[in-house]
């Protein structure tokens, strides 16, 4: 396991260093600040649309963030041959393969924090100190598209083990497109009465990750939107991300062990 | 002695692509090495050479056969503690300095950050990257020759028992092909297993107390340095040779330029063949003895001369047979290393 951390430590080195990367999380500082530029609506309006867009641009950044670092972990790797130096040391594959989804999921925490962190920090600002609890509930959905990331991220890495980069960047896209359309896979699957199309939309809805889930704009933003139990909501989501990505994992590793570098 | 590497019937096989055909990279080799003893692997680019590492370090797979490593099947953990490997053409991190990048290999033995820091500062010194014009330098803009030295600096890591170094001196300037010859040389001193991988002829020579050479993934020959380049020959050169001379050397081995007629004989005839020419009366110029060259043997064997050029079998050119090219003047990794 020290392993895997050492690679990890180094998989955050090299990522924070990506320009491709750091371009991303400054675009996604920029249209933060954009998002306080309106003035024209009402300042409870003006608040609602501004937290809104403010979790969607940093969930969009995120999204670009994830998916071109975690397609491109493995596959450079061997593509620049600093593998076999590493695999020729004590390091077992799985250990590889951890340290560098470590090193993705980390390096999605220090980008979505560090815009989480500025977006709230701004909200704070323009509200002048007051009402800090709406404030500080901001970082509720900044987890939840962190969660949302590490877990596409994990399905990233999978497909990286055995597909180019290319075809992991489109499929990967994809995956979390109809991921995010779940529950309507579901109504699908329920209203059609061909069997061969009920027969696929149901297992897209229950094999594609629900990334849906983690969508908690709306509880956020708007004061017409109730949850039961956030605290319930929020750790089924979590454990959910977690358990999700360790099925992947495991499946990843079983994979890479017997590819050919 | 026990074996260091045992390979039994090695077979690698690949696709074809768009075609129900494979391709053997490795075909049925076997071979043993002892621990102690270095050992010279030899081939064309393509030959098999680094597809053989590749499975005895675990990255690739065999499609047939068996390979130990240290007593351990190919690619136990275990024995890669102990174990070494030099990439062709070693790539690394190219954010990194050569201290990060050997501290960084360092902990992937386990080591602790401060070891391991320790550990890379002695390394990069040693392999002479430790100056102050090169310490903060990135991978990025190092030469080929520096990201060598930072691969056998990161190679040495581990004190190993056995190290795969595959074309170490590939590409190099002569002054680095030099180091890392020395290099080689006093690692063999300190009785080190050694499976060296090149198409350098000269330094397998030089380096290595026994050799084989593979072609299209074959095992061609195998045998000590002497057993391959045993049967020296000599070659005695006569100026102006009298016509019964020449006809007295009509049939041997011979060639005549500029006057001088150069007869080639083997070593254990010599002797008769300057009796025969002082009888013709014959002026002898020179009489030098030729060694058979590893090239002579690969070209022998394989049935084909391939150009240095092209990045393939090197070719060693003529060498005198004292042996002065090949003892460096000074070994400064034995003298570092005895410090």
């Amino acid at each position: 396991m020290n392993t895997a951390i050492v690679i990890a430590r180094n998989t955050i080195s090299e990522a924070l260093r990506k320009k491709v990367l750091n371009a991303f999380l400054m675009v996604g500082f920029a249209m933060l600040v954009l998002t306080f530029a309106f003035q024209q609506f009402a300042p409870r309006q003006e608040l609602t649309l501004v937290k809104g867009m403010g979790l969607g641009i940093i969930s969009m950044a995120a999204l670009l963030i994830t998916v071109i670092l975690s397609i491109n972990l493995v596959p450079t790797e061997i593509e620049r041959r600093t593998i076999y130096t590493i695999l020729s040391k004590p390091v077992r594959r799985h250990e590889f393969l951890l340290g560098k989804y470590f090193g993705a999921a980390s390096t999605i925490f220090i980008n979505v924090g560090l815009m989480g962190l500025a977006f709230v920090l701004a909200i704070v600002l323009k509200q002048r100190g007051a009402d800090m609890g709406s404030s500080f509930n901001m970082f509720k959905g900044i987890w939840m598209i962190y969660c949302q990331m590490a877990l596409l991220s994990a399905v990233a890495i999978f497909f990286s083990t055995f597909l180019s980069p290319l075809v992991n960047f489109f499929l990967t896209f994809s995956l979390f497109i109809v991921g995010n359309l779940s529950s309507f896979t579901l109504d699908l699957a329920k209203n059609t009465q061909n069997v061969l199309a009920k027969g696929f939309f149901t297992i897209v809805h229950y094999i594609v990750p629900n990334f849906g889930n983690f969508n908690y704009t709306n509880p956020l933003v708007q004061a017409n939107v109730q949850v039961k139990s956030e605290l319930a909501l929020l750790t089924q989501n979590t454990i959910y991300a977690v358990v999700y990505a360790t099925v992947l994992l495991i499946i990843s590793i079983l994979v890479f062990d017997r590819r050919e570098v | 002695m026990a074996a260091a590497i045992e390979i039994k019937n090695l077979t690698k096989q690949y696709p074809v692509p768009m075609k129900r055909e494979v391709v053997n990279a490795v075909d049925n080799l076997s071979v043993t090495i002892g621990e102690g003893e270095v050992f010279g692997f030899l081939g064309a680019n393509g030959a098999g050479k680094t597809t053989t590492i590749k499975i005895l370090l675990g990255l690739i797979y065999a499609t047939q056969g068996e390979a130990y490593v240290l007593g351990k099947p190919a690619g136990d953990i275990e024995a890669k503690h102990k174990v070494a490997y030099l990439p062709e053409s070693p790539y690394f991190y190219e954010h990194m300095t050569a201290r990060e990048i050997v501290t960084f290999y360092a902990q992937l033995f386990g080591m602790k950050i401060e070891d391991a820091k320790k550990k890379a500062d002695e390394l990069v010194d040693f392999v002479g990257l430790g100056g102050k014009s090169d310490v903060n330098k990135r991978v990025a803009e190092f030469s080929k020759g520096m990201r060598q030295r930072v691969g056998i600096a990161q190679s040495l890591i581990n004190d190993p028992d056995l190290l795969f170094y595959d074309e170490p001196t590939s590409g190099l300037d002569a002054i680095a092909r030099r180091d890392i010859r020395d290099l080689m040389l006093e690692l063999k001193r300190q009785g080190k297993t050694m499976f060296l991988s090149s198409h350098q002829l000269e330094d397998v020579e030089m380096v290595c107390g026994r050799a084989s050479i593979i072609h299209k993934g074959k095992l061609q020959v195998i045998g000590t340095m002497d057993e391959l380049l045993g049967g020296e020959r000599v070659e005695v050169t006569v100026v102006k040779p009298s016509a019964e001379l020449t006809g007295k050397l009509a049939g041997m081995e011979s060639s005549e330029f500029d006057g001088k007629l150069t007869v080639s004989v083997a070593n254990t005839d010599v002797g008769g063949l300057l009796d025969a020419i002082r009888g013709a009366k014959g002026d002898v110029f020179s009489v030098v003895p030729k060694k058979r060259r590893l090239e002579d043997i690969f070209v022998e064997i394989v049935g084909e001369r391939i150009d240095s050029a092209t990045g393939s079998l090197a070719s060693t050119g003529d060498r005198p047979l004292d042996g002065s090219e090949s003892k460096p003047t000074a070994n400064k990794y034995k003298d570092l290393m005895d410090k």
